[in-house]
């Protein structure tokens, strides 16, 4: 079960500037060292909600890494959000 | 020996301050007004209780605390209560809060607690986030009281079942009731209705009249039918209401402190601007069962 680091990456980046800086420079660098899937990892490295979502991320976790990787919140931002999500339905969140 | 004179169930919805603001010059959006009226409405019930301290059970939202060591109940005794994040003020520009924490009855509910079957976590040191600040801003805006924190998981599974959230309301009631100090004790509690921030519903939760969730759930509170109130207030149930659902597990909190009685304010704010907003009260009368 790897999801637990799946949830940390997305907490670390809304929360860490240096681990942001570094994961932001080169995403795959900056995970090599977690325990994650190659799914994952591509996932993450893509900033693909859509694909960090149906991996079981938990989505308040989910919702502030992408706030922040867009550099705040914005309507336009929330609305792109909930399009990524369109369709899907809430899984299993437990780490 | 200390009474508890008051408990008060509210939301801490970020976008309320943000309202507060704009309503002097008007440019408050309408819907956003009557959940401002209940907050006025609720400080005003809780000024007349006339209570020495403050215990306020809210939620961190994963802010500090993480799935490496997640406790379900903490009791946060730190020398005060300060808050909220940097990253909140800037994003909401919330109002800070620092507080003198009352550091003998934290203790006191703590190793009571233990008597009463609850093993809480504690914390000397943390930072509260807006789940405790704005309803902190809004109740008590003069900041002159001592406050107790304690920290509920609403929002990290696997979590308690509603039952356990009812039994430990009742059983912070008891510890307050089994304090010493001849202390008027208010007790504020803050979760939400229907809410699916982060998730694919996250729109859907925001809706005028209130979701099917709201309205089901709102109608046993107006029956106040704690046992079915109870029984619907699981993960599962909850989680499929919305991924944010699960905080409603802190009014249930509050529903087990006030042990069956009904409360005496009840209003549910569903305009369509924000999430659905619950707001509850019960007085000294109402909790004691002595005549106003």
């Amino acid at each position: 079960m790897t999801r637990y680091a799946l949830d940390k990456v997305l907490w670390n980046y809304a929360r860490d500037p240096e681990f942001k800086a570094a994961f932001d420079a080169d995403p795959a660098a900056a995970i090599a060292d977690r325990e994650l899937t190659g799914d994952e990892r591509a996932a993450l490295a893509a900033r693909d909600a859509r694909a960090i979502f149906q991996l079981g991320a938990h989505p308040f976790l989910l919702y502030s890494f992408s706030i922040t990787a867009n550099g705040g919140w914005s309507m336009e931002m929330m609305t792109d959000y909930v399009g990524r999500l369109k369709g899907l339905s809430l899984g299993d969140i437990e780490t | 020996m200390a009474r508890l004179v008051s408990v008060i169930g509210v939301p801490h919805d970020p976008t309320l301050p943000i309202a507060a603001r704009m309503k002097p010059a008007g440019k408050a959006h309408p819907g956003a007004l009557p959940a401002l009226d209940c907050l006025d409405e609720l400080s005003a019930t809780l000024d007349a209780a006339k209570p020495d301290v403050l215990v306020i059970a809210g939620s961190d939202h994963l802010n500090q605390w993480f799935f490496e060591n997640m406790a379900p109940f903490m009791v946060g005794k730190p020398t005060r209560l300060q808050g909220p994040f940097p990253s909140e003020i800037r994003a909401w520009g919330l109002e800070s809060c620092d507080l003198p924490v009352d550091g003998a009855l934290a203790r006191h509910i703590l190793k009571q607690g233990f008597e009463e079957g609850v093993d809480f976590a504690f914390s000397d040191e943390f930072v509260a986030d807006h789940s405790f600040t704005i309803p902190l801003n809004f109740l008590r805006p003069q900041h002159d009281l001592p406050v107790v924190p304690l920290f509920v998981n609403l929002l990290a599974p696997p979590v308690p079942p509603g039952r356990r959230y009812a039994a430990v309301g009742s059983a912070v009631r008891s510890c307050i009731e089994s304090y010493g100090e001849d202390v008027r004790v208010a007790l504020i509690v803050t979760g939400h209705m229907a809410n699916s921030v982060g998730g694919p519903a996250m729109l859907e939760s925001v809706v005028e009249g209130g979701t099917e969730w709201d309205r089901a759930m709102w109608a046993r509170i107006e029956a106040n039918d704690v046992e079915a109130i109870i029984r619907h207030s699981n993960w599962d149930e909850l989680y499929a209401a919305g991924n944010g659902t699960p905080g409603f597990l802190a009014y249930v909190f509050a529903l087990g402190a006030a042990r069956g009685a009904a409360p005496s304010y009840r209003r549910l704010v569903v305009t369509g601007t924000q999430p659905g907003c619950a707001f509850l009260g019960w007085d000294e009368h109402a909790l004691n069962g002595d005549a106003p």
